[in-house]
């Protein structure tokens, strides 16, 4: 039998009308679901305290070299102490002070100051070994002689290096 | 034709063998060294004469005239001698221009009376004085020295060049000082007084010393000679090494010690132990009849005392 457009359309109205809106599935698609999506990040994680920690340390490198390279004395000729400050083991030492000032002279030629720098390293460890001598063993016996010539030693020193410092000057000599 | 040189390598080579070629054509004019020739004929016999000298050498005979006389070349143009006679003080100096560089240097032969009191000072020349029976003042940067004498009176100063000290008067006084340049002396007689902080000390040949006094921070220290009666010899070093080497059997008193270094003695009795539970060692003998005496110190360097 055949039926008039009329008739197919209000079929399908009522088809539609009564199909279901909802469809509940046969499992639960849920743990598939969740286990592919990435878990959100809240609070501290492993790497972070590491992080600080690193970024700290630093900071703290970089102002310990910054308050460095501003200070104002250089290191003398042994690297321990400031060049304006004498580099004796015994404090009161002012020819040390007048060798070290000497030897600075940018007068002095590179080859004299090796010499003499190299020397004056000699003499200031032999003082080195004088002194730690003395504070283990004070009665230790001939230190006095030793210890005079090498006085005497540091004085003529001085009065060589000044002596370079003149004659190295290239004019007349007097 | 492909080459393994870039176009640039080409240029510079080509340029180099062009400049190769050409150069004999425009020589570079370079500084010329002046002889010189000066006579002072009329001196007192035992003149005062200072020589200065930067660089190149000071050559200084002693010889029989009343006369002095000044050979050799100077460095350059830029350099010129200067010779002054003043109340029988002579003064000859090599004058420099002022902030001068790379110098070529002058070599200095002067010929001056035998007794003369001589003194010469260069920076980088090197000295080499003879025949000379006056006193003797010799002072020097980083030039070499070297004398042959019999001067009665002998100071020598270097900071780095090496002393070659030959021969003195009986009796002389001879003092020498350095700071890293050795010195080795020989056939002296008399008194002498050397010091060093690193260079080598060393006294042999046929010595008549009378009174020595060496003394050195780290370099070592050589005698090799007699003692005599009265004689008085004293050796200290702070760390260089001591060898004091005589006859057989010496008439002198030893007093010997180091306090960490080590004593061997082939002339007598061993050393012992300067304190039970400190450092140090002493050794204190006599060997035939003190006449002589020989104290030898050091802190940590070693002491040898050998027979010939």
């Amino acid at each position: 039998m055949t039926r008039t457009p009329d008739e197919t359309g209000s079929r399908l109205v009522e088809a539609v009308q009564a199909a279901p809106r909802s469809q509940v599935p046969g499992r639960d698609l849920w743990p598939e679901i969740a286990g592919q999506l990435t878990p959100r990040k809240t609070g501290w994680t492993r790497s972070q305290p590491l992080i600080a920690a690193a970024v700290a340390c630093l900071a703290i490198g970089v102002w310990l070299v910054t308050s460095w390279q501003l200070s104002p004395e250089p290191p003398g000729i042994l690297g321990r102490r400031p060049a304006t400050r004498v580099q004796s083991m015994r404090p009161e030492s002012p020819s040390m002070a007048l060798i070290e000032r000497a030897l600075h002279d940018p007068a002095l030629p590179p080859s004299e100051r090796a010499v003499l720098v190299s020397n004056y390293r000699i003499l200031d460890h032999a003082q080195g070994a004088i002194d730690h001598l003395l504070a283990r063993h004070p009665d230790a016996p001939g230190l006095g002689g030793i210890v005079v010539q090498l006085e005497l030693a540091r004085a003529r020193f001085l009065s060589v290096v000044e002596e370079t410092q003149l004659q190295s000057n290239p004019r007349i000599l007097p | 034709m492909k080459t393994p040189f870039s176009p640039i390598t080409h240029s510079l080579l080509l340029g180099a063998l062009v400049a190769g070629l050409a150069g004999p054509l425009f020589p570079v004019r370079a500084a010329r060294a002046s002889p010189i020739r000066y006579i002072l004929p009329h001196v007192r016999p035992a003149p005062h004469i200072s020589i200065r000298n930067l660089a190149g050498s000071v050559t200084v005979r002693g010889w029989r005239q009343d006369a002095l006389r000044i050979t050799g070349t100077l460095g350059s143009r830029r350099e010129h001698l200067s010779v002054q006679n003043r109340d029988g003080r002579i003064r000859i100096r090599v004058a420099y221009p002022e902030y001068a560089m790379n110098l070529a240097g002058s070599h200095l032969v002067v010929d001056i009376p035998a007794a003369s009191r001589l003194a010469v000072k260069t920076v980088s020349a090197d000295i080499d004085a003879s025949r000379l029976t006056g006193t003797v003042r010799l002072r020097t940067v980083s030039g070499n020295v070297l004398l042959h004498s019999e001067a009665h009176r002998i100071a020598v100063k270097t900071v780095s060049g090496a002393i070659g000290l030959y021969g003195s008067a009986p009796l002389a006084r001879t003092r020498i000082q350095s700071v890293s340049g050795g010195a080795a002396i020989r056939e002296i007689q008399g008194r002498i007084r050397a010091m060093s902080v690193s260079g080598a000390i060393h006294l042999t040949g046929h010595l008549r010393v009378i009174r020595a006094a060496l003394h050195t921070t780290s370099g070592d220290i050589r005698y090799t000679g007699p003692v005599f009666s009265s004689g008085r010899y004293v050796l200290t070093s702070v760390s260089g090494d001591i060898y004091f080497r005589t006859v057989a059997h010496p008439d002198a008193r030893f007093r010997i010690s180091t306090l960490s270094g080590s004593i061997v003695n082939t002339l007598g009795p061993r050393p012992r132990r300067a304190d039970q539970y400190g450092p140090g060692w002493i050794l204190d003998f006599v060997s035939g009849v003190p006449h002589a005496f020989v104290k030898i110190r050091s802190l940590s360097g070693g002491i040898s005392l050998q027979k010939p």
